[in-house]
């Protein structure tokens, strides 16, 4: 056997690894990848403030740039950024909405405005930013070619409007839960409801997440002890109330954003819910015997 | 190599894997990882992220490894027992050796894997056996299965030559269709991460059988067997390249030549069919998640498919240029030499497009000051640009690949001079047509020029290359041989381009496998759950490129160790023991 191969077999390795290395260090661009952050946009902000976030998120968070080139190309994926207020003004000329609605509705319900020659390829851009976020872009969007009359937090109003109304397209019917249902069937159902047609689970997860703010589901009942407790109230009451007039007791340090869930949830599977609830952290009481209890709740905070 | 018997070995197999099957159940139980709260545990000094990720790859390059090359070795087996080709069936067989041994260091880095995964990520792993639990054990059912016929298949080999051919090379096919059935089965894992289904928004299982058939699953199948038989070949090169670097006799010389040369050329020809189905596979992410898809390609990891291209193409120079030494052991080779200077043009061009980046600014702040595209560079920085030069490159290479074939022939049909002008004109027409689609596609919308004309175009590509291949059939039947090939006439440096494929092609599949388990980003299960670990970020790829090349030395290393090994056991006199 010659002697000597191996040697230069290692060099020839290492000689290459190194060299891949070298390329990769130093003629590509460095820079990480790091999770969105949710960007903070007070009340009242600057309008040139807002512009400016809005473009921040363009190029960063939203990845929009991916897609749309800042000038128009041959080939272009999705339309181009320059000139695309200009475009949205002309085009909501004759139609029923204003340019406002138009952006918003273009970017949560995205395949609602489809300019001839692309494709629906766009994702629900409120799977990735916040409301504020939202209107920070839109706004961006409105002043490459129109006046901006979107702002902060004038123009919250319309975009719940349309956030409320593409969510309830979703909302799947309701489910029928039988009077001698046993308390491990609601107790199922109750799951369901919170992860799914609820949506409680986006703002109370499971687990500890750094993104939200707000009680995760095992601290969710003890919450509610604490409360009502505080309010002199029963906790059986007070869970009902929170669900169904979530604005009439806000605990400290948290925004008034949660959804009255008689809007989603049938009487039952509120019931359901509440059962669920209790059963992370408690003895459950819940059962359809309150569903009085409930209704006179629902009744107190102006439903049905 | 001596003799081991066919129980003996079986036995040794089986031993092995229950041993170290026993090892990982040890340790997990002895950890409890799944009775904690908390959702990951830190790795010492390296972190958790880089040391699974280190262990990740270099467990999916042996696993490449030892599922590709019995594709081709139980072919060769096949072949060289229906022709009664002694050669075949001896490469087969060192093929063979090759991936048995293979086997073991794989098994071991998956017991690895095994014990690091629940340890340090015990609330991910939960999730992962609470929707494909099953799917695991049935994993390990498939490797005893596979361990018990591969160690058959090889231990089996000389008693089984004479007689009885044909029932080993069957035995051959089922150690394939074994390690087919564990690629789908983890490839089902990964689809799951990456392109989830079968579950609610909050990670409950709806339908397993939805959790395993994801978007990804099948095309991820067959990228990774494709690329697996190139990964195979591009070892079982780099085998036969290092044994004729320090080979002293003629014979040994001119067998390791001709092994070199045939796994080579079966690497080059699976290579060529990857970029069509990693298209598949990008279609497939897209059609899942539009977002997820661009930021595949064209986001974040923009610039790494720039690195891929200069690896890829460097593959294809390391393999160019040995064929054209090639010539110089083909008698009658030096009439080719001239063509060799337009086919370095052409794979030249090709290649410096196929990597031109899109954009020159790394920034924004970049973009705004110089612009975001290159008055001219911009243009060719495209998809319509780079699939066209990616398949000029490739088929500069292929015509390199067709010269060397029949360098030593001179045909005899009478219909030789019109048969060659025929050859040249299909060559020249798909030539060209490949260059029209390209201009084409900057002008048509993106959807039709992924959907239709990229089709069209690697169908012309493929098709190009089979009409020249059934031509050559025709017209070089009962050709005019000048001379035989003279087989080990080769410089050393002809070897070093073969070792070369090998490593870069290594790197490549460390780097690409980082960007498939990117594109999940800030998720260990896309949109379900999310990474909230210390590493929840992407590295530079900077960061990136140490790591590949740590892997891809470390896995060097170890093959290196296993060469020697095999080696040395031939060395071993008759009678003893291996």
């Amino acid at each position: 056997m010659k002697k000597g191969g191996f040697g230069k077999l290692v060099v020839l390795i290492i000689g290459l690894s190194v060299f891949y290395t070298y390329v990769g260090l130093y003629f590509l661009p460095q820079s990480e990848s790091l999770p969105p952050v949710v960007i903070e946009i007070r009340e009242g902000i600057e309008q040139d403030e807002l512009l400016k976030i809005g473009e921040d998120i363009l190029f960063g968070k939203g990845q929009c740039m991916v897609c749309h080139p800042n000038k128009p190309e041959p080939g272009m994926r999705s339309p181009a950024i320059s000139g695309i207020g200009a475009v949205i003004a002309e085009r909501v000329k004759n139609m029923d909405v204003n340019e406002e609605e138009f952006i918003f509705q273009a970017l949560v319900d995205t395949k609602a405005y489809i300019p001839e020659g692309f494709a629906p390829i766009m994702p629900p851009s409120q799977k990735l930013l916040t409301e504020g976020e939202l209107i920070a872009v839109s706004a961006f969007l409105q002043s490459k070619g129109s006046d901006v009359t979107i702002s902060y937090p004038e123009s919250l109003p319309t975009l719940r409007k349309l956030l409320g109304s593409k969510e309830k397209k979703a909302v799947v019917a309701s489910v029928e839960i039988k009077k001698d249902i046993s308390q491990e069937e609601l107790l199922k159902i109750g799951k369901d409801m919170y992860d799914d047609k609820g949506g409680c689970i986006e703002c109370h997860p499971a687990a500890l997440d750094p993104d939200v703010e707000f009680p995760i589901l095992p601290v969710l009942l003890s919450e509610v002890q604490k409360h009502a407790d505080e309010k002199g109230s029963d906790v059986e009451s007070f869970l009902f109330e929170s669900l169904v007039n979530p604005g009439a007791y806000v605990a400290e340090g948290m925004d008034d954003i949660m959804p009255a869930t008689q809007d989603e949830l049938s009487p039952e599977e509120i019931i359901a819910v509440s059962a669920y609830i209790q059963s992370k952290g408690g003895k459950v009481t819940v059962s359809l015997d309150s569903l009085p209890k409930l209704t006179k709740e629902i009744e107190k905070a102006g439903g049905q | 190599m001596a003799e081991v018997s066919t129980t003996k070995g079986i036995s040794k197999g089986v031993v092995k894997l229950t041993v170290l099957l026993g090892i990982s159940f040890a340790i997990i139980l002895l950890f409890k990882p799944f009775a904690t709260e908390e959702a990951y545990r830190a790795f010492p000094v390296i972190g958790s992220r880089v040391w699974v990720w280190i262990i990740a790859q270099l467990h999916l390059n042996f696993a490449a490894f030892v599922l590709g090359v019995p594709i081709f070795a139980v072919a060769m087996e096949f072949i060289g027992w229906r022709k009664s080709d002694e050669r075949l069936d001896k490469i087969a067989h060192d093929f063979a050796k090759l991936f048995t041994v293979g086997y073991t260091i794989t098994a071991i880095l998956g017991t690895v894997l095994l014990i690091s995964l629940p340890i340090l990520y015990p609330k991910f792993m939960e999730h992962m056996m609470k929707i494909l639990g099953p799917t695991w054990w049935l994993y390990i059912v498939v490797m005893y299965t596979e361990t018990i016929i591969v160690a058959y298949y090889y231990y089996s080999w000389n008693q089984m030559k004479t007689e009885g051919k044909g029932k080993h090379v069957f035995l051959g096919l089922l150690v394939n269709l074994a390690g087919a059935a564990l690629l789908l089965i983890t490839s089902s894992w990964v689809g799951y991460m990456t392109t989830p289904g079968g579950v609610s928004e909050a990670g409950e299982l709806v339908s397993r059988w939805d959790a395993i058939m994801t978007y990804m699953w099948l095309p991820l199948s067959l990228h990774r067997l494709v690329a697996n038989v190139v990964f195979g070949a591009a070892i079982g090169a780099a085998y036969a390249a290092y044994r004729f670097t320090t080979s002293t006799s003629p014979e040994d010389k001119a067998y390791y030549d001709w092994m070199g040369y045939t796994a080579a050329m079966i690497c080059i020809a699976a290579y060529f069919i990857l970029p069509g189905i990693g298209y598949l596979l990008g279609v497939e992410i897209y059609a899942f998640n539009e977002q997820m898809g661009i930021q595949l390609m064209g986001g974040f990891f923009a610039w790494l498919w720039v690195m891929q291209a200069i690896l890829m193409g460097l593959i294809l120079f390391f393999i160019n240029y040995y064929l054209w030494i090639s010539l110089n052991k083909m008698p009658g080779g030096e009439r080719y030499f001239k063509y060799v200077k337009l086919l370095y043009i052409f794979t030249l061009l090709g290649w410096a497009i196929w990597m031109t980046p899109h954009s020159v600014a790394v920034s924004l702040e970049e973009a705004r000051r110089i612009g975001t595209y290159h008055p001219i560079l911009g243009n060719l920085g495209v998809m319509a640009s780079k699939n066209t030069a990616t398949i000029v490159a490739m088929l500069a290479t292929f015509y390199s690949y067709a010269i060397f074939r029949i360098a030593n022939q001179e045909p005899t049909v009478p219909w030789a001079k019109t048969g060659t002008m025929v050859k040249a004109a299909v060559m020249i027409a798909s030539f060209v047509g490949i260059l029209w689609i390209g201009w084409y596609s900057y002008i048509v919308p993106a959807e039709f020029r992924v959907k239709v004309l990229s089709t069209i175009q690697f169908g012309l590509f493929f098709g190009v290359m089979i009409a020249t291949l059934v031509i050559d059939k025709y017209l070089y039947k009962d050709a005019h041989i000048i001379g035989e090939p003279e087989w080990g006439k080769m410089p050393d440096r002809s070897q070093y381009a073969l070792i070369g494929v090998t490593v870069t092609f290594t790197w490549l599949m460390s780097l690409l496998g980082y960007m498939r388990a990117g594109g999940r980003q800030y998720w260990h299960v896309y949109g379900i759950v999310k990474d909230t670990s210390p590493d929840a970020f992407l590295p530079t790829h900077g960061f990136a490129s140490v790591v590949a090349s740590i892997t891809t030395i470390l896995f060097f290393f170890v093959v290196a160790a296993v060469f020697w090994g095999i080696i040395k056991t031939e060395k071993v006199p008759e009678g003893g023991t291996s």
